[in-house]
């Protein structure tokens, strides 16, 4: 696949093991501005996608989060977690479930510094392969309702 | 907004679980509608309108041969987009692209 390796910020995906998938992306900025910017919840809306506003989010071990998202014709769906693990400005552990149909994965979220930059690594861990295909399978879906604009690219070779 | 009713349309093909199967059943070699139906317990005339889908799409083509309708995979390749992890990693590419843009956009406001 060579789609947006033009780009030194695309991002990432590989499976590591059968259970989990991992996102990588690096960010011009330091560890401190990613991580604030990552964990403020007033901020949420402005990149999450899908008109998301913020029921909760209280980033303290044991706290909890809720998005609140729309589909595309307009339906509400909600994602929710607990916060397991945060280590400011490197590390933050949470589950990771829709309010429905699958199981919670546990997403673990490490910064790291390169140079000035930041390195995000998001790993998601399920507790089958299954679910984490499903997963995969579901973003793709989701992809059919927002109609984003780079999937184009991607359909493009389709047609070919 | 740009719209891509074309992309819409062949994602909208390509969200029912049913007809990803059809399609992953078919990369293995042609099959009767009737062989697509039974291991999904479905009757031919459900698993005759997600072909129908399909064959509109031009994911799957059909021949029919004496009373039976012989299924294969269409001229539009999914190679691509096969375990469908492409398309996800472009989602989660968009999202934090717009996070990106956000730290731009707040660069030299305390945080």
């Amino acid at each position: 696949m060579t789609v947006d390796q033009k780009s030194p910020h695309a991002v990432i995906l590989t499976k590591p093991t059968d259970l989990e998938f991992r996102v990588e992306r690096v960010f011009d900025h330091p560890i401190e501005r990613v991580w604030a910017a990552y964990t403020d919840p007033e901020l949420i809306p402005q990149w999450w996608g899908d008109q998301t506003r913020v029921d909760h989010m209280d980033v303290r071990v044991g706290g909890t989060w809720r998005f609140i998202s729309k589909a595309g014709e307009g339906q509400e769906f909600a994602t929710v977690g607990e916060f397991l693990e945060v280590t400011p400005p490197t590390r933050l552990v949470q589950t990771f479930g829709m309010e429905g149909p699958f199981g919670a994965a546990t997403q673990t979220i490490e910064f790291e510094p390169v140079g000035r930059e930041t390195r995000l690594r998001l790993t998601s861990r399920f507790a089958t392969t299954e679910e984490r295909d499903q997963v995969l399978a579901y973003g793709a879906e989701k992809g059919a309702i927002g109609g984003w604009a780079r999937l184009d690219a991607v359909l493009k070779k389709l047609a070919a | 907004m740009v719209h891509y009713s074309q992309v819409d349309r062949t994602f909208a093909v390509l969200a029912d679980p049913t007809r990803r199967a059809v399609l992953e059943r078919l990369g293995q070699g042609s099959a009767t509608i009737s062989e697509l139906a039974e291991p999904f317990g479905m009757s031919l005339t459900g698993m005759k309108k997600h072909v129908r889908v399909l064959e509109e799409a031009q994911l799957v083509t059909t021949l029919k041969v004496g009373r039976a309708r012989l299924c294969h995979l269409g001229p539009r390749r999914l190679d691509d987009v096969r375990d469908w992890v492409e398309i996800y990693r472009q989602m989660v590419n968009d999202q934090l692209d717009r996070f990106g843009d956000l730290l731009d956009r707040t660069k030299g406001h305390r945080q």
